[in-house]
């Protein structure tokens, strides 16, 4: 299974490059001639996890100047600055207390959420040591990975001259300068993997739904950074966004396969269809005012069944085609699997768990593969120089992508789930953020505000409701209006 | 009213052009008839359809005289005289053929009613050449909006038989009328002619059994004919599977509330309602509340065959999804999400509530009358297979319970239709449950409100009128505040 897939890549990298002169070069071997076909940072090393205390003391990273080396725990915690901006996840244990994580509890049957190991795995160190450690929250083990073996090499000599992957394989350090491994560990979380997940039992009884988008979170503006980024931009954001594109695309697929294997298993607990897998709001939306919102035909699932994963379904295909832009010698990933699996998802309402399962396998290893071709090439080229005009060409696919022509000519959405063009639109805001906001290009700022305007749930819903038919034809001129501003500035468009 | 009426008019009379050209067309086709071989005895093959068709019903002498008094209001004896011209003038089934033929530029009857134009536009289908499946080319809706046998795929295939032929075609051209008289009444082949002679009331029963006429006398089997089409039913002899399913519903037909009592009540009586075979007395005191009753159980039986049917269909047939969404109550899935906490909604957070087909089926927990009936047992089982896992009851387990309740709920219907009215209406009263303020929707608030008004129906005349009933319909059409609609409903339980 995997010597095929490595082969399948090494026929695609030479097909790649047969027929492509000019443009990205194929993805360039490693030095066993063969790319990786897994990146660094999926999973958790099998270590032994620190509490968040031992890394906080004085002379280490507690120091007393927020924002500055020698002070990430300080700015981690909301201790100094408790009013001010901090990171969020060190509430992430806390949260259990609250009137919500309550009220869940009651109605999941949960006597108390802040034991439960359901609800620990993503609020506080999966499995740290002493218990009470997981007051801490989502602590520094938990994105840092596993401190048994790195607590003190980290600091020895010597320890800067590892490589990423060293540094993961035998120390179970995850190298978060690598936006890969980085958004590889956010997704475990934020979309989940074979061991966590929030399903839709939980969102039902009050969870957020996940909605995992990496640029965006990065720019969270309540998100204090412990950290300065050594990516310059405009590289740093729209690297982040394709890395956080096929990062949420591959922890969804896996998610997909771990369900669909206990389905087929016949266990009794395995929901099937998940629906918290499916898009949202393609049934929590309004009905019964002979409101149709599909203009006809283009998204290619069949009337009245729900999308697989739209939110993280629906941009990749940009991120897929433009990563060359962002990654020297990387060419663009065919996504045959990903887009096969749509297809088997789309089949039925309930399809076979036992060829979802094989199937979310083989998209999984394809979206590996791809994966670790970025890494590799960032790992080469850590700080790349990229032309603003790259931000562009990114919007511009973009704005194609959220777009479709009817039969008659017209310009419609080309799907209409609000997953789908949040997931467009999230991409364009993050491009303009890349090509420096209003200062880089002033043009943008409007059109950005307006559409995010567009797309934002009315107050006190946690859904679009009302986003009906004259709505949705907002948000399509609003997709309109970027498409115009790119004819003007005469963008070169289609593939690179 | 008396504008929707025009409306109907002016479409049915749009399609009595449509009809009378079609026969005429049909003309020379059956003067071939002479020279072909004669006709099979049956007359027909495999099935396909041998209708008389509206127009057999209609002339002056027997259903077409003029319909003033029924149209009005005013119903007796002579009123059968008139019943083609009332359905004619006045019965939505009459138009139900015309609105498969809207093209592009048809406007929406309502503003929120997509036309079968824009709802095959969605659904996709393909006829074998590659070109879209018209409405009034696909099985699926010529089903429900024509007379039913006359959707069956034969009459749309060619055939040497030069007899054959000249039927299919004439039959084509009846698809014209609607859902016609013997959509209900029954094929008309064999009784058109010896029904004109059944004189008095003792021996009909037999008579319509012989000659094979729908007993719609029968309260159960008018319910059981109506929600063939407004529930659903798999396919029998000569007719096709009739299944409005959640893609058709996704694509803008709208879905299917049937009750059979308030329905029954709208519709343009172009019948006289009396006592009749059998004692069925259709007219007397207790019937609204028979007719509620009865419809329901009728309803909730039909709804149990089409699942069993549609858990048996393979699942390589495309248009039969399984899960099949519209088997769920609506709003388990389409509601709101607030910001604030879990939304409420009946039944377990984050399952899919089985459609209510209440009252055998209560949201608000057992009531005395049917969710603790004996004789209803398997219909519970039923509930729990659709209700209480975690996953979607597969097709292999949903059939066996389904056609189990299915058969206890047509037992309890024909102990229903024959029971003394007094012992009916205590039983309906007594299916109503105590509105604890349980968490609800649309479905199941509106069940109970016509519920209510149908016994309300049954009031003595001399009585003055129950107060509350107008708030009540402003709260559930409003659909809004489910808890303060609850609240109105209270006060009317019997």
């Amino acid at each position: 299974m995997r010597a095929s897939v490595l082969v399948f890549f090494g026929v695609l990298a030479v097909l790649a490059s047969a027929t492509r002169q000019s443009g990205g070069q194929p993805a360039r071997p490693a030095a066993n001639g063969t790319p990786p076909a897994k990146p660094y940072g999926t999973g958790m090393p099998a270590f032994a996890q620190v509490p968040t205390a031992s890394c906080g003391s004085s002379p280490c990273h507690g120091g007393g100047s927020v924002g500055q080396v020698g002070s990430e725990h300080t700015t981690w915690a909301p201790v100094v600055n408790t009013d001010g901006p901090h990171d969020p996840h060190a509430k992430a244990y806390r949260v259990l207390f609250n009137e919500t994580s309550v009220r869940m509890g009651k109605l999941l049957g949960i006597a108390a959420p802040h034991k439960e190991a359901l609800c620990l795995k993503c609020h506080a160190i999966d499995n740290v040591r002493p218990a009470d450690a997981v007051a801490d929250g989502v602590g520094c083990g938990a994105c840092h990975g596993p401190a048994e073996k790195w607590l003190e090499a980290h600091y020895a000599p010597g320890w800067k001259g590892l490589s990423n992957k060293q540094k993961w394989d035998d120390y179970g350090f995850v190298p978060t300068d690598n936006l890969v491994a980085r958004s590889l560990n956010c997704a475990g979380c934020h979309v989940g993997d074979a061991d966590r997940e929030v399903n839709h039992d939980l969102i039902a009884a009050g969870h957020p739904r996940l909605a995992f988008e990496a640029a965006r979170f990065h720019a969270a503006p309540q998100y204090r950074k412990h950290w300065v980024e050594k990516i310059p931009q405009p590289a740093f954001e729209v690297r982040t966004w394709v890395v956080g594109q096929a990062a949420a695309l591959r922890a969804s697929a896996d998610l997909l396969r771990a369900r669909a294997e206990r389905a087929a298993a016949g266990d009794e607990k395995a929901a099937w269809p998940e629906f918290s897998g499916l898009a949202c709001y393609s049934c929590h939306q309004t009905i019964g005012t002979g409101d149709i919102r599909r203009t006809g035909g283009q998204a290619d699932r069949p009337v009245g069944r729900p999308g697989w994963e739209v939110w993280s379904n629906a941009a990749v295909g940009v991120a897929a085609e433009l990563c060359p832009e962002v990654f020297a010698g990387v060419s663009a990933p065919d996504l045959r699997a990903v887009t096969e699996l749509r297809k088997v998802m789309g089949k039925s309402t309930a399809p076979s768990p036992k060829a979802v399962a094989a199937q979310a396998g083989k998209a999984v290893a394809e979206l590996d593969a791809w994966l670790a071709i970025l890494q590799a090439a960032e790992d080469r080229d850590p700080a790349p120089r990229v032309s603003p005009a790259v931000a562009r060409k990114f919007v511009a696919r973009l704005t194609d992508n959220a777009l479709a022509k009817d039969k008659d000519g017209h310009t419609v959405l080309a799907d209409h789930d609000w997953d789908a063009l949040a997931a467009n639109y999230l991409g364009c805001a993050a491009m303009y953020s890349a090509a420096g906001g209003k200062a880089g290009e002033p043009g943008w700022a409007e059109p950005v505000k307006a559409l995010g305007d567009k797309l934002r749930f009315p107050a006190g819903k946690d859904s679009p409701s009302g986003l009906d038919r004259k709505g949705l034809d907002g948000v399509r001129d609003g997709f309109q209006r970027f498409q115009k501003l790119f004819d003007a500035t005469s963008v070169t468009r289609g593939k690179p | 009213m008396t504008r929707a009426a025009a409306t109907v008019f002016l479409v049915g009379a749009a399609a009595v052009g449509i009809g009378t050209a079609v026969w005429l067309s049909a003309a020379p086709a059956r003067l071939s008839v002479e020279v072909g071989p004669p006709p099979k005895s049956g007359g027909s093959s495999a099935g396909t359809p041998d209708l008389v068709g509206v127009t057999g019903c209609l002339a002056a002498a027997c259903h077409g005289s003029p319909g003033t008094d029924a149209l009005a209001g005013t119903w007796g004896p002579a009123t059968w005289q008139s019943s083609g011209t009332c359905w004619m003038a006045a019965d939505p089934h009459r138009g139900a053929y015309a609105l498969l033929e809207a093209t592009q530029d048809t406007p929406r009857r309502r503003p929120d009613r997509p036309t079968a134009w824009e709802i095959t536009e969605l659904l996709g289908q393909k006829r074998a050449d590659g070109k879209k499946l018209e409405a009034y080319e696909d099985v699926r809706c010529l089903a429900c909006h024509t007379t039913p046998a006359l959707a069956h795929p034969d009459v749309d295939r060619d055939t040497d038989d030069a007899v054959e032929r000249a039927r299919r075609q004439r039959m084509r051209g009846l698809r014209a009328d609607g859902v016609g008289c013997e959509a209900c009444h029954g094929a008309a082949k064999d009784w058109v002619v010896p029904h004109t002679a059944w004189k008095g009331r003792d021996g009909h029963a037999e008579l319509f059994t012989k000659y094979g006429m729908t007993p719609l006398y029968d309260v159960g089997e008018r319910a059981t004919t109506c929600v063939g089409c407004h529930v659903g039913a798999p396919a029998s002899p000569g007719v096709p599977v009739r299944d409005m399913n959640h893609d058709m519903i996704a694509a803008g037909h709208p879905a299917l509330n049937f009750d059979f009592g308030e329905y029954h009540r709208r519709l343009p009586k172009h019948w006289y309602e009396r006592a009749r075979v059998g004692g069925h007395d259709n007219a007397g005191p207790g019937s609204e509340a028979r007719r509620w009753l009865v419809g329901r159980v009728a309803h909730a039986e039909a709804a149990c065959r089409l699942l069993a049917d549609r858990a048996a269909r393979p699942v390589t047939d495309e248009r039969s999804p399984w899960p099949e969404f519209a088997e769920f109550n609506c709003a388990t899935c389409h509601h709101h999400l607030r910001g604030e906490g879990p939304t409420a909604r009946p039944g377990v957070r984050g399952q899919m509530v089985w459609q209510p087909v209440w009252p055998a089926t209560g949201e608000f927990g057992p009531n005395p009358g049917v969710a603790q009936a004996p004789q209803l047992d398997k219909l519970r089982d039923l509930v729990r297979v659709m209700g209480t896992r975690n996953k979607f009851p597969g097709r292999g387990v949903v059939g066996e319970p389904a056609l189990a309740a299915a058969d206890q709920l047509r037992q309890e219907r024909l102990t229903l239709v024959k029971a003394p009215a007094v012992e009916v209406t205590a039983r309906a009263k007594n299916a109503f449950p105590k509105l604890d303020g349980k968490p609800t929707d649309w479905d199941p608030v509106g069940q109970v409100l016509l519920g209510l008004a149908a016994l309300e129906r049954d009031r003595d005349p001399g009585k003055p009128p129950k107060p509350g009933f107008d708030p009540a319909f402003d709260a559930v059409r409003g659909h809004r505040d489910w808890p303060a609609a609850l609240k109105t409903l209270a006060p009317l339980l019997p």
